[in-house]
């Protein structure tokens, strides 16, 4: 393929409010080359993508597409320089047609600027047929499935004259079928001298249709190799690093069940979720995004309603009660979203510590504002949550202070269960510890933790057992004393330790 | 001890200053100026009994919207309650006579003389006040103290700031809201009962425009549409700079379709305002 690279990325580095999430990235793309790049979740791949599509600005680096250098990179710069980010979530006009949405902002006009309509579907037509793809350009895109949408955007992006093709999880929503039209989709790209960068979990697709690959691990380039040198070990190996050494918890004090799911089952969404919470016990729930793992845990918190199953709290059952009632039997659900449904991010520290205990700081209908500031002091004290006065709204609060106040909700409630996804994320070194600290010191009172986490590291230290689950099932339970990162990381991604 | 005083009434003090709208206020004050200069009337112990007269029938129904909104709700339908309330009040004083909308039951015509102790209502003074305005001072307590020490508005705060957080934290969401528009309801009808003893009748189209009066006093005094934040003193000075502006544009003979144009302005600047105080 000759020297000559489409792309040259050299020392790329971001951070996020203080938080490096990429340090030094260096990445090359040649023409007509397929190059994946793998990590676990948080490892930076979304971050380097979307600095590559002009999303994110970069702290520092080099990006040069076809020797010409881009100090500055914005959506519509990256766009002219020929790199196209195909996201999982579509970038179409819903009601217009598929030739329409391939040709958008540069259809051909007539006098007057009218549609020059013939002409349009002609070219969208040479175009799909280019792509060997059978689709009718007159098709409103919002009567497509997502796999021909997906196609519609790849053709889009031939269209714009695309050199660079970058896929997010390309195959996340699509069956077998559908992954074998999209691989015929890329060789037809291959062959037009397109580069594709290829983001995906799926070591499996990574075999197939990459070239080369790129390991990320914490914001860090680990290895770069052609894909026929290396095997999915090698891989696994490198995502997963070094074994650290783990301080694991004690079991110690865990004894009874005290919630328990039986065969808990959505259609379509999960199935065949057992599992046991012990008092004292924290237990962590790992996946990769998309198995359904959010969903489980909001089900199993009496959110979400589920088709079969039981779901019993001290050999009571909560399905059919109302959230209100389910909180009064102990347990709580502490969301990923702080901002959209953790939070009112209107309310005072106290408004918010409050809010799902109002009849501890109240007298029949009346509010006793001195006990609800009594007891907000009392947990900004123990938690140590960082804000001007209680009366401080929420929003102006850093992440992991906006994490606490969500704890301190429901500690203030009493709560027996706390069912909590992703505790730490966005939150910064000292805060997570002051989270774990308090993780902890709620299990030594015996209640029980159940925590969804992307961060093997945090599920290593914090918990007991870790279940994996994958496509919406649960497919091993770990002891955490028994059981390595790449083990969990390999249940995650549907490849056992040990077998080739 | 007296320094801790002290404190403690700076904090009231400046507790207010937040819970008013300083813009809206420095408005309100050069308002006031420039009418005062400009008609001697506008100052005299009549002429402001007689702006507080005016804006109670509005104040009233505006303390209620402002609950409603703080809640995230919003009511369209409060002109046309005030008159069909009005006109059904008006029939049944007259002799009892079965409901229906306004006008289908007036054919259009405006029930008037309806009786010395309905116009008690509002005719009467307590001393030099009119009791309506006692009414209206009532009332916008009352929704204080709802809004501040008790559980009903405290949840009205929260739905409006995030429904969905507030029915995470196991609050019965769909109850309150319903709950939220019947008190607005009420206050609505309180108000056309109170508008209708004033003018002594019963007209069909009498409610007509209250509804974007009521939600602008409600946005000029700090409420956002959205809901969430919001309290009845923002709302009260909405309430008596439309007043006042309605008054004073009388005094100056302004035309009264430049009332619009006006009360409109200055709903575009209150909204400017705020948003720049947001950022």
């Amino acid at each position: 393929m000759g020297e000559n690279n489409i792309l040259k990325i050299k020392n790329i580095s971001k951070s996020f409010s203080g938080v490096r999430v990429l340090s030094d990235i260096e990445f090359d793309l040649k023409p007509g080359e397929v190059h994946a790049i793998v990590g676990e979740n948080g490892a930076g791949k979304s971050t380097l993508i979307k600095i590559l599509s002009g999303a994110y600005e970069r702290d520092s680096g080099n990006i040069m597409v076809d020797d010409a250098s881009y100090s500055v990179l914005t959506p519509r710069i990256a766009q002219d320089a020929g790199i196209v980010t195909i996201y999982q979530e579509r970038n179409l006009v819903p009601h217009l047609s598929v030739g329409e949405n391939i040709l958008i902002g540069n259809e051909p006009k007539g006098l007057m600027g009218t549609m020059r309509w013939k002409e349009l579907f002609a070219h969208a037509t040479e175009i799909l047929k280019n792509l060997n793809l059978h689709l009718d350009p007159q098709a409103i895109v919002s009567t497509l499935g997502s796999a021909e949408q997906q196609a519609v955007e790849i053709a889009k992006a031939l269209y714009k004259k695309a050199k660079i093709v970058i896929m997010d999880e390309p195959t996340a929503s699509l069956t077998r079928d559908e992954i074998d039209n999209l691989f015929n989709l890329i060789e037809e790209l291959k062959k037009k001298g397109v580069s594709v960068i290829y983001i995906s979990h799926r070591l499996d697709e990574i075999f197939r249709i990459a070239d080369r690959v790129t390991v990320l691990r914490d914001g860090l380039k680990v290895m770069e190799r052609g894909i026929t040198d290396i095997n999915k070990d090698i891989l696994v190996k490198a995502m997963v690093g070094e074994e650290l050494t783990i301080t694991h918890v004690e079991k110690v004090g865990i004894t009874d069940v005290l919630y328990e799911a039986r065969a808990v089952r959505r259609e379509g969404v999960f199935e065949n979720i057992h599992l046991e919470l012990h008092r004292g016990e924290i237990v962590g729930i790992s996946g990769m995004v998309g198995s359904g793992r959010t969903e489980v845990v909001r089900a199993l918190a009496g959110i979400d309603e589920i088709d079969d199953g039981e779901l019993l709290l001290n050999g009571e059952e909560i399905q059919g009660k109302s959230l209100e009632e389910i909180i009064k039997l102990g347990i709580c659900f502490v969301p990923e979203d702080r901002d959209a449904i953790g939070l009112i991010s209107s309310m005072s520290v106290a408004g918010n510590t409050t809010i799902a205990s109002l009849p501890k700081i109240s007298r029949g209908p009346l509010l006793k504002l001195a006990i609800e500031r009594e007891l907000s002091e009392i947990f900004v004290k123990t938690l140590d949550i960082q804000a001007k006065s209680i009366n401080q709204e929420v929003r102006y609060l850093s992440g992991g202070n906006r994490q606490k106040v969500m704890v301190a909700k429901w500690l203030c409630r009493g709560i027996e269960v706390f069912i909590m996804d992703e505790p730490t994320q966005g939150v910064d070194v000292g805060a997570r510890e002051e989270i774990h600290r308090i993780m902890k010191h709620l299990t030594d009172e015996g209640k029980t933790i159940l925590m969804v986490s992307s961060d093997l590291d945090e599920l290593m230290n914090m918990s007991h057992r870790i279940v994996v689950m994958r496509g919406g099932r649960i497919v091993q339970i770990l002891n955490t004393a028994e059981t390595t990162r790449e083990e969990v990381l390999s249940f995650a991604i549907g490849k056992s330790v040990g077998q080739q | 001890m007296p320094s801790e005083n002290q404190s403690a009434s700076s904090k009231v003090f400046r507790s207010i200053i937040n819970i008013q709208q300083w813009g809206i206020i420095i408005v309100l004050i050069l308002l006031v100026i420039i009418l005062g200069i400009s008609s001697p009337v506008f100052l005299s112990a009549r002429n402001i009994r007689n702006i507080l007269q005016q804006v109670s029938t509005l104040g009233i129904l505006s303390m209620g919207m402002t609950v409603l909104m703080i809640s995230g709700g919003i009511d369209l339908s409060v002109g046309s309650s005030i008159s069909v309330v009005a006109v059904i009040v008006g029939k049944l004083l007259k002799a009892g006579v079965p409901a229906g909308y306004p006008i289908i039951i007036t054919e259009g015509y405006p029930i008037t003389d309806l009786g010395d102790k309905f116009e008690w209502i509002g005719g009467a003074t307590v001393g030099k006040v009119p009791f309506i305005v006692i009414l209206f001072f009532t009332v916008m307590l009352i929704c204080f103290f709802i809004l501040k020490y008790t559980r009903l508005g405290r949840k009205a705060y929260a739905i409006g700031g995030n429904e969905y957080t507030t029915y995470l934290a196991g609050i019965n969401v769909r109850m309150y809201k319903v709950i939220f528009y019947m008190f607005c309801g009420f206050l609505t009808g309180l108000a056309s009962l109170v508008l209708s003893s004033r003018i002594s009748s019963a007209i069909p189209t009498m409610g007509a425009g209250f509804e974007l009066q009521s939600i602008g006093a409600v946005v000029i005094g700090g409420t956002p549409l959205t809901g969430g934040r919001g309290s009845v003193w923002g709302t009260l000075t909405g309430v008596l700079l439309l007043g006042i502006i309605a008054n004073g544009l009388n005094l100056l003979h302004v035309e009264a379709s430049w009332q619009y144009v006006v009360t409109g302005v200055v709903i575009i600047i209150a909204v400017i305002l705020h948003e720049h105080r947001a950022q």
